[in-house]
């Protein structure tokens, strides 16, 4: 079997402490991510699709069900590991970049190896490859204030990867870029996934869900249908997704 | 008027960012005010020793004007910051920058005015009650009223209407040079890595090293009042470069050691530090100068005021002393005389003949006379002062008898040491039978020069040598025998006592040419001493609260502008992979070692000053080191105290900004 995560039962209730009434984000959701596999998690806004993130990313923990990345159980890691599991096992990239404005990309991007302990040759070695695969070789010493969003995003991308994590996380990834600077963003995901790198991705646009291999369709809590690319290039994957978002609103009404 | 309504409405909508402003210059004109009306009281005429009092003051309030300006300025600098994305707002909508200008001219007359208007009363109300303090501190007399003139108002007027008028120019300078994007964008543009300043940081190690070099090294305290200023301003400038380019630096020189930077505990807290100190390395400084100033001051003022009656006792061994320079009989009558119709007993002393207190210059321990001003002051430090006594003088004060041969002495060190058994006076060696313990009432105390009383075999031997040093015409004052009376009061009221001393003044004075003879009174040295210390702890408060409230300023401006860029960072590095614990660690530690640093770096400072301090506490007869010592440790650990209360209550709304969300 290669199974990388299983996501099986979860539920996630969130409790108002004002008024004690109780919202349930996450009803039963139940899904399978093998190595290398590029998944897009897609759902309107309020779907869940965030609250299921957060419990991946070991960031929150689910009420019920459990979720399982290769033999380690998510729900068991106390508060004070889930730093260190983040960082050794799990790379994020996020909406608004989220880069440090007091370091230089350089330093951004070996953060999490310095948190690591990371002995500082080996860190130059991946820190070399890593710029050159994505292209800012030459923006290394700069500041992100000098930077535009889209190399923003490669800097953050190479944090996120360098650690080689099992699982590349990315929250609405082009959410802040423009189409162009997306398109470029999401090829280089596709190419790291072809090398090997297993990427779940959240996003609400079609576009973007349609360059995973596979697509989840969340809604009020759950799993709602789920979409394999097989074949299709982007451009027909995309229309099936759309044909399915059609549908999906259709049935609703 | 359109501006003005708008200026009026601003300052209501903007209260947040205006009110910390408004309290400042209010609090600024309110203790300029203060101390103007004290400075020009009526009242302060009346003291004791007035002219000295009102020059202490007169220095204090220059300090305070000038401490006014810097701070005016800095505090308008923060106001302006926020202001900024406001004016922006404004250009983008239509308003031109001339009339932006004359938007901000409203605020600032309204401010001026409200400021102005309610500062003065508190001003007035704390002048008041400043001088009850004052009042108290120095023991005064009834005399010492309260009044005051409207001219000394006019003057708080001037001044800050002369700040706010700069401050209008700055911040009209601040627009004109921006464009509205930038405005629009304010504070949140990204910041550029500061860089490594090799030459101001060079300047500052310099300027640093030799001021405490000076402080370190000062040997008498004549040298010490003109250095002392000299080695304030060096440290000065050493710490604002040490605080503005050192700390930077530094931090430069750890990053590019890849070795030392890239490791977990040091790459957050260098880089952040880098950041931190850019923005805080003024405010820091002028912390750490603050705070020195204000622990010098406290220490000084306060161990004065704790150690007057130490010095008084130290000083008169009686209540009045009366040193003469020819035949006492007639003296000793008119004293009598004016104490019984006085109704007045006195307790006469045993007469004390001596020499004239006599000036040398010890040159590799021979002492050489100084029988012209040469060398006087210049060298203070190895001067040494020396009375001659006869055998038979000697035996009537101490009950010892004992014999002398021509070449021996016996020596009483009042202060400082003579090394080996010899004493060679202007080439003469003398052997020293003894160096006595006891001598009459005189006892060993420190002082500003070495003081040895020498007991030489007769008169006779006495004379020749007097005659041998002082060769030639006018020196007769140094040949004269000095004869020292001393009176002890037996019961009677301070006023009775200071009323006597004025009528026996009076008296000499309408006989005797006043060459001859000195007046000396404990009751007129603790009344003029009263009023000096007193004065001095009443400066010492002043600052101490001045700066109080300035630091708690600077400190909340800080902690507000810190708290908003920290909470983005607090959140990113825990997505990285810090644990929530880790982060919040180090941005405790950060926070803490930033409101450390210029608090231990002023104990420092007041560590070096010590030796320098105690020295020019001699001056003012405070001989007593280990009060200053026991007074200094108190008044650090105080102000440490109100210092990490204040930290705390501040901290408080930088936390609760930082973790908003957690």
């Amino acid at each position: 079997m290669n199974e990388l995560l299983r996501v099986k039962e979860v539920r996630k209730v969130y409790q108002s402490q004002l008024k004690g009434t109780a919202v349930e984000a996450l009803r039963a959701i139940n899904f399978v991510v093998e190595h290398g596999e590029y998944v897009a998690i897609m759902g309107e806004s309020g779907s869940g699709k965030s609250t299921l993130l957060n419990l991946l990313a070991t960031l929150d923990k689910p009420t019920s069900g459990s979720l399982l990345l290769e033999d380690s159980n998510l729900n068991a890691i106390k508060e004070k590991d889930a730093a260190a599991f983040r960082r050794d096992h799990l790379g994020f990239v996020f909406q608004d970049f989220n880069l440090l404005d007091t370091f230089s990309v350089k330093d951004n991007i070996l953060l999490p190896l310095v948190l690591s302990r990371m002995p500082l040759q080996e860190m130059e070695k991946r820190l070399a490859k890593i710029v050159k695969d994505l292209g800012i070789e030459k923006l290394v010493d700069h500041y992100p204030y000098e930077l535009s969003g889209g190399q923003k995003q490669r800097v953050a991308v190479a944090r996120a990867v360098i650690t080689r994590p099992k699982l590349l996380l990315a929250d609405e990834p082009t959410g802040a870029l423009d189409s162009k600077t997306s398109d470029q963003l999401l090829k280089v995901f596709q190419q790291f996934n072809q090398s090997g790198q297993t990427i779940v991705m959240v996003t609400h646009s079609n576009i973007v869900a349609s360059h995973a291999n596979r697509v989840l369709f969340i809604k009020d809590g759950q799993v709602f249908h789920q979409l394999y690319r097989g074949d299709k290039n982007n451009q027909a994957f995309l229309e099936t997704i759309t044909a399915t978002m059609t549908a999906l609103l259709a049935k609703e009404e | 008027m359109f501006y003005n309504k708008l200026a009026l409405h601003n300052l209501r909508k903007n209260h947040r960012a205006y009110l910390p402003f408004l309290l400042s210059m209010l609090f600024l004109v309110a203790v300029n005010t203060m101390t103007q009306v004290i400075v020009t009281n009526e009242g302060m005429k009346a003291l004791h020793d007035s002219a000295s009092a009102i020059g202490m003051f007169k220095f204090g309030n220059i300090i305070i004007v000038f401490f006014s300006v810097i701070f005016s300025l800095y505090t308008n600098s923060f106001l302006l910051k926020q202001r900024k994305k406001e004016f922006g707002l404004y250009n983008v909508l239509g308003l031109g920058k001339r009339e932006i200008y004359q938007l901000m001219f409203w605020e600032n007359t309204l401010s001026f005015l409200l400021v102005l208007s309610a500062g003065i009363v508190t001003g007035l109300i704390l002048a008041k009650l400043g001088f009850l303090v004052l009042k108290k501190l120095m023991g005064a007399v009834t005399a010492f009223t309260f009044s005051f003139s409207v001219s000394s108002l006019f003057t708080v007027l001037l001044l800050f209407f002369l700040i706010f008028l700069f401050i209008f120019l700055v911040n009209c300078f601040q627009i004109k040079r921006m464009n509205p994007i930038e405005l629009l964008l304010g504070n949140k543009k990204g910041e550029k890595e500061p860089k490594a300043k090799w030459f101001a940081t060079f300047i500052g190690l310099i300027c640093l090293g030799l001021g405490y070099y000076f402080a370190l090294t000062i040997q008498s305290p004549i040298a010490a009042i003109g250095m002392f200023f000299v080695a304030v301003i060096l440290v000065i400038i050493g710490t604002y470069c040490l605080f503005t380019s050192g700390s930077i630096t530094l931090l430069k020189i750890l990053k590019k050691n890849k070795k030392y930077y890239y490791q977990a505990n040091h790459f957050i807290t260098i880089s952040n530090m880098i950041y931190r100190m850019k923005q805080n390395a003024v405010g820091l400084a002028s912390i750490c100068i603050l705070a020195t100033m204000v622990l010098v001051t406290i220490t000084t003022t306060a161990s004065l005021y704790i150690g007057k009656e130490d010095s008084l006792k130290n000083r008169y061994t009686h209540d009045i002393s009366l040193t003469i320079n020819e035949d006492p009989a007639l003296y000793k009558k008119i004293v009598a005389e004016t104490a019984d119709q006085a109704g007045i007993k006195l307790k006469e002393m045993p007469e004390v003949l001596s020499s004239q207190p006599l000036l040398f210059f010890n040159n590799k321990e021979n002492y050489q006379v100084i029988n012209n001003n040469k060398n006087a002051t210049a060298k203070a430090a190895k001067n040494a002062m020396i009375q001659l006594f006869s055998l038979a003088e000697y035996t009537k004060l101490s009950g010892n008898s004992t014999s002398l041969a021509a070449n021996e002495v016996l020596v009483f060190p009042v202060n400082g040491t003579i090394k080996g058994k010899t004493l060679i006076l202007n080439s003469d060696r003398y052997v020293i039978k003894k160096t006595v313990k006891k001598f009459g009432d005189f006892t060993a105390q420190d002082g500003l020069t070495d003081n040895f009383l020498v007991v030489m075999k007769d008169w006779q031997s006495i004379n020749s040598l007097l005659d041998k040093w002082y060769d030639g015409t006018g020196y007769e004052f140094y040949k004269a025998k000095s004869y020292q009376l001393d009176f002890d009061f037996s019961d009677s009221s301070k006023q009775m006592r200071l009323d006597f001393v004025a009528a026996v003044k009076t008296k000499l004075a309408q006989q005797f040419s006043d060459e001859n003879y000195n007046v000396d009174s404990k009751d007129e040295f603790e009344e003029s001493n009263n009023t000096l210390t007193g004065g001095f702890l009443f400066l010492g408060i002043i600052f101490g609260l001045i700066f109080i409230v300035a630091t708690s300023l600077i400190i909340y401006y800080k902690q507000i502008s810190e708290g908003i860029d920290d909470q983005a960072r607090f959140e990113i590095l825990q997505k990285v992979g810090m644990s929530h614990i880790a982060v919040k660690k180090v941005i405790h530690s950060q926070v803490l070692f930033v409101f450390l640093f210029p608090l231990a770096v002023a104990i420092l400072h007041l560590a070096v000053a010590f030796s320098m301090i105690r020295k020019l506490l001699l001056l003012f007869g405070l001989l007593n080191w280990q009060l200053f010592l026991v007074t200094t440790i108190i008044v650090v650990l105080i102000f440490s105290l109100l210092y990490l209360i204040v930290y705390q209550l501040t901290a408080r709304s930088y936390y609760q900004i930082v973790e908003r969300k957690n």
